[in-house]
């Protein structure tokens, strides 16, 4: 029974998947994420996996895909809403929860892991000598991106659902991006003038990605710094799922 | 609605041409192992020179060469030597001009400085520093290290020559033409299964936005495993 469930909120999340990685706009995003990925690990002379996994989706990467997000989760979902196909999918035989999850599988995981993953693979490929030594430490340092971005994700599906229009979830989630943005960079501004250690640690703590590099380079970090963004992304995740079982109410 | 195949053969399709630009913009702008500079500096009174090498991107040796000085100290740090050299509480200098780069196709920051400095603060700086018995210097930096060389010239206005070279230890990359290869190939094989499933859909009703598309049976699903 449960097998059954499963099986069809993965046929569910397959169905919703050919929306979000419909090309032209997906095929554009993977090309561009993939390509200047390996770009910047072709011209840099990397020496470790942390730093690869870092130089290919640092700079150009993370924000790619957030946009990527902004655009097809946060929009697609509120277009699913607004179109009725939302209402169509919570009447077929599963839960809200089961609904909500596999939305959360189409729109936000397949597309981060992938995203991500791409320029990983193409990096790997073009230099191989960096990733060898240390497969397992490009791999954590993958996932720790996938966790990054899968919190904007997250949170902008709710955004999305709460707010049930296309225009308006898409901008919201943009804000909720350059706030999040603009916030560590005050912070990171701050902990240098004011000369706070805790300011400081606060805003490496917001780019997840850094602090699990750190961490994997064998660098010290506080034992809270880990855990900022995963917690974040647990709460908009709860938020999410409780939203889409209690108060989701079709426009 | 997207089938595997279709989906895969996009997905190799877009890697192999990102591979392949990869490998060429590689070809055009990748990084060398060794890179260097030299130079002479002219010190005037109360001057003495700094050599900085930052290992920023990339572990490797470093080698420094300075013909006409009456004495040569070095210290190996931890970050940016500029940084450390600016700041006075930790060795009590003003840096004068500075000609710094960094060498993006071998990953380090080499520099020269002239560094203003008075009897008192650099007597007490050199104490904290060590002292090379020759007028060559070489040793191993790891990634993120520096290195900070502080040369007395025997004369003020008598110029210094110095040669400073660093042989990075990059990782080992695929040669820009069997990454080009290699991408060639991937994206023959997703251009291939792209076009396989093509065929195979040929016909076949198209993905529609409408409601009723998205009814799981319409899309090959048996309805009785929805029941």
């Amino acid at each position: 029974m449960a097998r059954g469930r499963l099986s069809r909120a993965l046929q569910l999340a397959w169905l919703d998947s050919s929306d979000t990685l419909r090309p032209p706009g997906f095929d554009v995003m993977l090309l561009i994420v993939s390509a200047v990925g390996g770009a910047l690990a072709a011209v840099q002379p990397l020496s470790d996996p942390v730093g690869a996994a870092n130089a290919v989706l640092d700079p150009v990467g993370v924000f790619a895909v957030s946009l990527y997000l902004a655009m097809r989760v946060s929009s697609g979902v509120a277009l699913l809403a607004s179109t009725g196909l939302l209402q169509l999918y919570l009447a077929y035989p599963l839960s809200r929860l089961e609904v909500a999850g596999a939305l959360l599988a189409s729109r936000v995981l397949v597309p981060v892991a992938t995203l991500a993953g791409a320029p990983l693979l193409v990096a790997a490929l073009v230099v191989p000598g960096a990733v060898s030594g240390g497969l397992g430490l490009y791999v954590a340092q993958y996932l720790a991106y996938v966790v990054y971005l899968s919190f904007f994700g997250v949170t902008f599906a709710l955004i999305a659902v709460a707010s049930k229009s296309p225009g308006t979830s898409s901008a919201g989630s943009l804000a909720f991006f350059m706030l999040y943005s603009g916030l560590y960079v005050i912070l990171s501004i701050a902990a240098v003038s004011l000369g706070s250690a805790t300011l400081r640690r606060l805003a490496e703590a917001m780019l997840f990605y850094r602090v699990t590099g750190d961490m994997l380079s064998g660098l010290s970090v506080e034992w809270w710094q880990p855990l900022l963004v995963p917690g974040l992304l647990a709460v908009s995740l709860a938020a999410y799922l409780a939203y889409m079982w209690r108060r989701f109410e079709p426009p | 609605m997207t089938s595997a195949g279709g989906l895969a053969g996009r997905i190799l399709l877009v890697l192999g041409v990102s591979i392949f630009v990869a490998s060429i913009v590689g070809a055009l702008v990748g990084p060398k192992p060794a890179v260097g500079e030299e130079g002479t500096l002219v010190p005037g009174r109360g001057e003495v020179v700094g050599l900085l090498v930052w290992a920023q991107s990339a572990p490797g040796n470093v080698s420094v060469e300075v013909k006409g000085a009456a004495g040569v100290y070095y210290a190996k740090l931890r970050g940016d030597p500029l940084s450390y050299l600016s700041n006075a509480t930790s060795f009590g200098v003003r840096v004068g001009e500075v000609e710094a780069r960094r060498d993006v196709r071998g990953g380090v920051f080499l520099a020269s400085a002239k560094l203003k400095v008075d009897l008192f603060t650099l007597n007490f700086a050199l104490k904290r520093l060590n002292k090379t018995t020759g007028d060559t210097l070489s040793m191993s930096l790891r990634l993120g290290e520096s290195l900070v060389v502080v040369v007395l010239p025997a004369q003020p206005g008598e110029p210094l020559t110095y040669r400073l070279s660093f042989h990075s230890r990059i990782a080992e990359r695929l040669p820009p033409i069997d990454a080009g290869l290699e991408g060639v190939a991937l994206a023959a094989v997703g251009a291939a299964l792209l076009w396989r499933s093509k065929i195979k859909t040929r016909g076949a009703p198209q993905p529609s936005r409408r409601v009723e598309s998205r009814c799981p049976w319409r899309l090959g699903a048996s309805r009785s495993s929805w029941r």
